[in-house]
C-alpha cells in the first residue's frame, strides 16, 4: 500500500489546497452552474478539472469506501480471529497448563490431567478438551463469554472453573478443579447410606443447583457422573453450565440438536430436551428428580432396555414413571444397599418421597417445584415430618381442570376463547406466585373468587345451552369490577388489567383504555409509581396505544416501563428484555429503523441470556428484527430471522395461533423483498388465513395480512389479482380506523400504488399526496414513509407530463432517504431511477445519465442477483444510451434486463416481449 | 449478573462506577495517562462487544457502527451524565479506536496471509459472514480496503484536521449528521458540507490509486 515520495497520491495532496478551495466555490452550486464555473476554470485550475469532476460526483454520490459505517463494511475483519497453527499433542501447554496424561473421553469431549506450568503457582486441574470447534469467531466469542459468567460460580459444593480458552485447532478447552470423587449414586451405595443420609446428601446438591440458577446458570446435563462425593463426603458438581458453553461454541452442523436444547445424554433428558422445547431451571429440576429417584430406589424410571434412543425420547416424553416406592418392590439389592429390606423400603418411599420425586419429574416444566429452592423446602419438610407441598393438590393443577373442562362453554369463538385463556393463565400464574407468599392469599382469595363467580355465568349448564361470547363474559367481568372488591385494591387492580388487556386483545380500545387508565391509578396507589407492578400497567397501556397505532404515546409509556424494570433489578429481568422488545417494535413502527435495530438487537442479546434461543420469547424478537431488517433494505439478513421465529413458533404454539401468523408474514414480506414471489406469496396466503380463522375479518391485523399479499402480489405483476386484494382491504380500513393514521395511510397509499399499476394516474397521484399529507401529521416529514409517498407521487406526476413536480418530490425523497436508510439503499436507488426519468423528461441528459449510472451500479449492490428493479433500472439506461445514439451501450443494457425478465417473469410476459422488441429496433453496432 | 441495566457487563470489565466518566475529565484537563487508560479500556471493550453482537447472531452479521459505538457508550459511561465536551472526547476516541482495530487487525492479517502462504481460500469466512459475504470482499481484501482508508485519512488529516475528525465519528464511529453536528459543535448545514468535501478529497486520494 505504500508508495514513493513523488508518488501519484503525494502529488495530489499537494494540490490539495487548490481543490479544496475549488471545491469550497463549487459544492453548494447546482448542476448548470457547475458546469458553467467549471467552462471558466482560470488557465492554472484547468489541469485540475478532471480530478475535481471525479471529486464532486463523489461528493454528491454515496458509493465508494466510506459508503457504509466501518462496522457494516468490515464486519468479518473486524471480529475475525487470526488462524493458527493446529498443534495439541500430549505434553503440549493450552495457556498456563501442561498437560500430564489422560483422564477421559467422553461424548463432550477429553479430559486430561494438567498442571499449571507457568510458575506462577503449583496447581493441579482437570482439562477438558471440548469436541467442539469455536474456530468461528462468533462461536468462540460466545463461548468465551460463557466462561467467564461460568468463572464466577464460586460455590464450595461446585467445581471451580479456573480458566479456559480456545487451542490453536479451535476446540475449545476448560480448566477445571481437579474433583477426587465418586459419582453419587456409586457413593451412596458402596456406604449403604440409609434413605434419611441419601436424602441429606442430596440436600446438598439441590443447594448447589439452587445457586447456580441464582446467578442464571443452567446446568442442563445433570447426571450422577456429574455429581461426584469425595471420601470425605463433600459433594461436588462438575460441568456447571458446560453443556449450554459446548452448545455456544458448537458447529451449528454437527450438532444441530444440542442447539435445539437436546440433551447430551439422552438417560437423564427432560421432556422438553427430547421435544425441543426451552432448557430453563425446570429442566435442572426434573434432572434433580431423576437422581433423586435413582438415589432413593436404584433404579431409573426410564429404560433403554435395547431399545433405541428414539423409543427411549418417546417414553420420555410421553410414558409416566412409575413412583419409586413401586420401582423398588422386589429390590433385594437396592434395599441391602439402603441398610434395609425390601418391604421396608416401599414403605418409607411410598407417599411423599413418591410425591416429591413425581413432582420434580413431572412432564410439563410448570407443573414441578419452580425453583430448586422448592424442591429443598419440600425434602426439608418431609424430614422434619411437617407435610409436604406436592401431596396437596396444588391449586394450578385445578385451575387448569377448570379451565379444560369449561373451556367448552366459553368456546362460542374459539380463539377469543383463547384469547381470555392466555390472560387467565397469565393471571394464574400471579396467583401462584401469590400463593406462595401467605400475605399475600387474601387478595390471591380474591382474584379466584371473582373468577369463579364469574365463569360460573358461562357454565354450559347455567347458560342454559346457549354459547355465550367472550366478549359478553368480559362485559359482566367489567360490570361487576365497577362495583365489587373495592376492599381489595390490589385484586381489583389485577382484574382491571386482566380484562383492560382482553378488551385490548379484542381491539375493544375504548373499554380497554377505561379498564387500564383505572388499573393505573390503583395500581400506583397501592404499589408507588415506579413499582414493577404499575410497570406492568404502563406495559398494557403501551400495547394499547401501539395497537391503535399511536406510536409515539406507546414510545413514552415503554421506556417508561422499561426504566421501571431496568431499576428493578434481577427481579425485573424478563420485563425489562420485554419492554425493550416493545420498544424496538415501536421504533420500527415509528420508521425509526436504526434506533429500532439497536433496540432489538440488544433485546435479542437479554433473551438469548433469559430464555435461550430455541424459545417462543427469542422468536418473537426475532420476528420483529427481521421486519426491521427488511425496513433497512437488509431482506436477505433478515430471512433467516424470519425463519427462526417461525420455526420456533410452529413447534411450540398450536397451528392456528396469531404468531404463528404473524411469523408467517415477516417471513413472506421478507422472500418478497427478496425477489422471491411465489414463496412469499404462499407464506402471506397461509398468514392471512390464520388471521381470518382467528379474528374474523374486521380486525387490524387481517388489514394488514391483506395488504402484505396485495404487495406482494403486485411485486409478481399479478394486478389484478393485487387490486381485488386492495378493495377488499380499503372499506374494512376506514370502518375500523380512525381517520388520521399511520395504517389508514399505508393502504391509500398501496391502493393509489394499484391505481398507478392500473394506469389511472390522476387517481393515483391524488392517493399519494393524500398519504403524504396524514403521514406528515403521524411520522413528520424526514420520514421513510414521506419519502416513499413523495417518491410515488414524483412517478404519477412524471406520468402526469409534469416532470418539473416529479423532479422536486423524487429529489426530496432522495434526500430523505439517503439520510435515513443510508446511501447503500434499494429506496435510494429506486428514488435515482425516477429522478432520472424526471430529468430525461426535462432533458437534462448528463444529469440523467448519471442517475441512471449510479442507480444501476447501486441496485447490483442492494438488490439480490438479477432482481426485476435492476432490470427496470436497466431498460431505464438503455433507452436514454439509445437516444443519444451510443447503440451499443443501450444493446448491452437491454440483452441484460431481458435476460433478468425472461428469467423471473417468464419468455411469454408482456414486460419480456417489450424489451424483445426494443433490442430488435436497435441499429446494428 | 447485573448485566442490562447500563452499568459494565458483568462478563466485561469490572470498572468502578463512574470510572470512564473521571478518565474523560482528566484527559479534558490533560492527563495524557487518563486517555492512556482510556484507549486501552475502549480498546478491549470495543472488540468484545464486536464479536458478542456478531456471536449473537447465529446466521448473519448484522454488525452496526452506530449500534457497537453505542453500547459501548451505555456500557462504559452507562447512567453518568458526562460534560458534552467529555462526550465529545468520547465519541472522538471510540472512533479512533475502531479504527485502531481496523488497522491493527488488517495488519495482522495481510502479515498473516503473506507468512504463512498456506492460508485455504476464504470460505470459512464466506459461509460464516452469510449476507455480507456476498458483498464479495474477502478478508484479505478488506484488510487492503481498511488499511488505504486509514492512508487517505492520515493525509486528510494533514490537510485539514477537522474534515478528519468528522470522518472518523461518521465513518468509524457511526455518527449521524445530528450527532456529529452536536458533537462538533457545529450546524448541520456545516457537517453536511464538510462532509461532502472530505468524501471529495477522499475520493480524490483513491482515484489516483485508479
Amino acid at each position: 500500500m505504500s508508495e514513493p515520495d513523488g508518488g501519484p497520491r503525494t502529488l495530489r495532496v499537494a494540490s490539495w489546497p487548490r481543490l479544496d478551495r475549488l471545491l469550497d466555490r463549487l459544492l453548494d452550486l447546482s448542476e448548470e452552474e457547475v458546469c458553467r464555473e467549471l467552462a471558466g476554470l482560470v488557465p492554472e485550475d484547468l489541469p485540475l478539472r478532471p480530478r475535481l469532476e471525479a471529486a464532486l460526483t463523489a461528493a454528491r454520490g454515496e458509493a465508494g469506501p466510506l459508503a457504509r459505517p466501518a462496522a457494516e463494511s468490515w464486519a468479518p475483519l473486524l471480529v475475525g480471529e487470526l488462524p493458527e497453527r493446529p498443534a495439541v499433542a500430549p505434553g503440549a501447554r493450552l495457556g498456563p497448563w501442561e498437560i500430564e496424561g489422560e483422564l477421559g473421553r467422553g461424548g463432550m469431549g477429553t479430559v486430561y490431567a494438567v498442571r499449571r506450568a507457568d510458575g506462577v503457582y503449583d496447581q493441579p486441574a482437570a482439562l477438558k478438551l471440548l469436541a467442539a470447534n469455536a474456530d468461528e469467531p462468533a462461536s468462540r466469542a460466545r463461548f468465551l463469554q460463557e466462561r467467564q459468567i461460568l468463572a464466577r460460580l464460586e460455590h464450595p459444593a461446585i467445581a471451580r472453573l479456573l480458566d479456559g480458552g480456545v487451542a490453536p485447532d479451535g476446540r475449545p478447552w476448560l480448566a477445571l478443579e481437579r474433583v477426587d470423587g465418586v459419582p453419587i449414586t456409586l457413593f451412596a451405595d458402596t456406604r449403604r447410606l440409609s434413605v434419611e443420609n441419601r436424602l441429606r446428601l442430596f440436600l446438598a446438591v439441590v443447594g448447589a443447583v439452587d445457586f447456580a440458577h441464582r446467578n442464571l446458570v443452567v446446568h442442563r446435563d445433570l447426571k450422577p457422573s456429574n455429581i461426584l462425593v469425595s471420601a470425605s463426603g463433600e459433594v461436588k458438581l462438575l460441568d456447571f453450565g458446560i453443556a449450554k458453553l459446548l452448545d455456544s461454541a458448537a458447529d451449528e452442523l454437527v450438532s444441530t440438536r444440542t442447539l435445539l436444547g437436546a440433551p447430551l445424554t439422552p438417560q437423564y433428558a427432560a421432556p422438553e430436551q427430547v421435544t425441543g422445547g426451552a432448557v430453563t431451571t425446570a429442566t435442572d429440576v426434573y434432572a434433580l428428580g431423576l437422581v433423586l429417584y435413582e438415589l432413593l430406589c436404584g433404579a431409573r424410571p426410564y429404560r433403554v432396555d435395547g431399545g433405541s434412543a428414539l423409543a427411549l425420547e418417546r417414553s420420555i416424553a410421553t410414558t409416566d414413571a412409575k413412583p419409586p416406592s413401586s420401582a423398588a418392590r422386589n429390590a433385594g439389592e437396592a434395599a441391602t444397599a439402603r441398610s434395609t429390606t425390601p418391604e421396608r423400603l416401599v414403605r418409607r418411599l411410598a407417599g411423599d418421597l413418591d410425591a416429591i420425586v413425581g413432582k420434580a419429574i413431572a412432564k410439563q416444566p410448570a407443573d414441578r417445584y419452580s425453583t430448586a429452592d422448592a424442591l429443598r423446602r419440600d425434602l426439608e419438610n418431609h424430614l422434619a415430618g411437617r407435610p409436604i407441598v406436592a401431596r396437596r393438590e396444588s391449586f394450578a393443577g385445578r385451575a387448569r381442570k377448570f379451565a379444560r373442562r369449561h373451556r367448552v362453554g366459553v368456546a362460542a369463538t374459539a380463539a377469543l376463547a383463547a384469547a381470555l385463556l392466555a390472560g387467565l393463565a397469565a393471571l394464574g400464574y400471579a396467583l401462584l406466585q401469590s400463593r406462595a407468599r401467605l400475605a399475600e392469599a387474601e387478595r390471591a382469595e380474591a382474584i379466584q373468587g371473582f373468577l369463579l363467580a364469574l365463569f360460573s355465568e358461562v357454565d354450559p349448564e347455567r347458560a342454559l345451552g346457549r354459547e355465550v361470547p367472550l366478549r359478553e363474559v368480559v362485559d359482566r367481568g367489567a360490570a361487576r369490577l365497577a362495583t365489587e372488591l373495592r376492599d381489595q385494591p390490589r385484586a381489583r387492580a389485577e382484574l382491571l388489567l386482566t380484562l383492560g388487556t382482553i378488551y385490548r386483545r379484542l381491539a375493544l380500545y375504548p373499554e380497554a383504555e377505561r379498564l387500564l387508565d383505572e388499573a393505573l391509578a390503583v395500581t400506583r396507589g397501592e404499589h408507588g409509581e415506579r413499582s414493577p407492578e404499575a410497570g406492568r400497567v404502563l406495559v398494557a397501556l403501551g400495547d394499547l396505544d401501539y395497537w391503535r397505532d399511536d406510536y409515539q404515546r406507546a414510545l413514552d409509556l415503554q421506556l417508561a416501563a422499561l426504566a421501571i424494570f431496568s431499576a428493578a433489578g434481577v427481579d425485573s429481568r424478563a420485563e425489562a428484555a420485554s419492554a425493550q422488545f416493545n420498544v424496538g417494535a415501536t421504533l420500527r413502527q415509528l420508521g425509526r429503523y436504526q434506533e429500532a435495530l439497536a433496540a432489538e438487537l440488544r433485546a435479542l442479546e437479554l433473551e438469548s441470556a433469559l430464555h435461550g434461543e430455541a424459545s417462543l420469547e427469542y422468536a418473537d424478537v426475532a420476528a420483529g428484527l427481521a421486519l426491521t431488517l427488511q425496513n433497512l433494505d437488509r431482506s436477505t439478513e433478515a430471512i433467516p430471522h424470519a425463519a427462526l421465529a417461525l420455526v420456533t413458533r410452529r413447534r411450540l404454539l398450536p397451528a392456528d395461533h396469531p404468531r404463528v401468523a404473524d411469523a408467517l408474514e415477516a417471513l413472506g414480506l421478507a422472500r418478497m423483498a427478496a425477489g422471491e414471489s411465489v414463496s412469499a406469496i404462499a407464506a402471506l396466503e397461509e398468514s392471512l388465513a390464520i388471521r381470518r380463522r382467528v379474528f374474523g375479518s374486521e380486525h387490524p391485523a387481517v388489514l394488514e395480512g391483506l395488504n402484505s399479499l396485495a404487495s406482494a402480489l403486485e411485486d409478481a405483476a399479478r394486478f389484478e389479482e393485487a387490486l381485488a386484494v386492495r378493495r377488499e382491504a380499503m372499506p374494512i380500513a376506514r370502518r375500523i380506523l380512525p381517520p388520521v393514521n399511520d395504517s389508514l395511510a399505508v393502504h391509500v397509499n398501496n391502493v393509489a400504488g394499484v391505481a398507478f399499476r392500473l394506469g389511472r394516474f390522476e387517481e393515483a397521484a391524488a392517493g399519494f399526496e393524500e398519504a403524504a399529507a396524514i403521514w406528515r401529521f403521524t411520522a413528520g416529514e424526514k420520514s421513510t414513509r414521506v419519502a416513499a409517498a413523495r417518491n410515488n407521487l414524483g412517478f404519477a406526476l412524471l406520468e402526469l407530463g409534469r416532470p418539473g413536480e416529479a423532479k422536486r418530490e423524487v429529489a426530496a425523497a432522495l434526500a430523505i432517504r439517503e439520510e435515513l436508510l443510508g446511501v447503500e439503499s434499494a429506496g435510494v436507488a429506486q428514488s435515482l431511477r425516477i429522478l432520472g426519468l424526471a430529468r430525461l423528461a426535462l432533458g437534462e441528459r448528463a444529469g440523467a445519465r448519471a442517475d441512471f449510472d449510479r442507480a444501476v451500479a447501486l441496485s447490483r449492490r442492494v438488490y439480490p442477483e438479477r432482481h426485476l428493479r435492476l432490470a427496470e433500472t436497466l431498460a431505464a439506461r438503455a433507452r436514454l444510451a439509445a437516444a443519444d445514439g451510443r447503440n451499443a451501450a443501450a444493446r448491452q443494457d437491454l440483452e441484460e434486463a431481458l435476460a433478468i425478465r425472461a428469467e423471473r417473469l417468464g419468455v411469454e410476459s408482456p414486460l419480456t416481449e417489450e424489451l424483445r422488441k426494443e433490442v430488435a429496433h436497435l441499429p446494428p453496432g | 449478573m447485573s448485566a442490562h441495566s447500563g452499568a459494565p457487563d458483568a462478563a466485561g470489565i469490572a470498572l468502578p462506577p463512574g470510572e470512564v466518566t473521571r478518565l474523560l475529565g482528566a484527559w479534558g484537563g490533560g492527563d495524557r495517562a487518563a486517555a492512556d487508560r482510556l484507549f486501552a479500556l475502549l480498546y478491549e471493550e470495543l472488540r468484545r462487544i464486536a464479536h458478542r453482537a456478531l456471536a449473537d447472531q447465529r446466521h448473519e452479521a448484522t454488525l452496526q457502527t452506530t449500534a457497537l459505538v453505542h453500547e459501548l457508550y451505555l456500557r462504559l459511561v452507562g447512567g453518568f451524565k458526562p460534560e458534552s465536551d467529555d462526550r465529545r472526547r468520547f465519541f472522538g476516541a471510540a472512533a479512533k479506536v475502531m479504527r485502531r482495530i481496523l488497522v491493527d487487525r488488517a495488519r495482522e492479517r495481510l502479515a498473516e496471509k503473506r507468512g504463512a502462504g498456506v492460508r485455504p481460500s476464504s470460505l470459512d469466512e464466506a459461509s460464516l459472514m452469510g449476507g455480507a459475504a456476498a458483498d464479495g470482499a474477502s478478508l484479505e481484501a478488506q484488510a487492503a480496503e481498511a488499511l488505504a482508508v486509514d492512508q487517505a485519512l492520515a493525509a486528510l488529516e494533514r490537510h485539514d484536521p477537522r474534515l478528519a475528525e468528522l470522518v472518523e465519528l461518521r465513518f468509524f464511529a457511526g455518527c449521524s449528521v445530528e450527532e456529529s453536528a452536536e458533537l462538533l459543535g457545529l450546524s448541520q448545514r456545516t457537517v453536511k458540507r464538510d462532509w461532502q468535501k472530505a468524501r471529495a478529497l477522499l475520493a480524490d486520494w483513491f482515484g489516483a490509486g485508479a
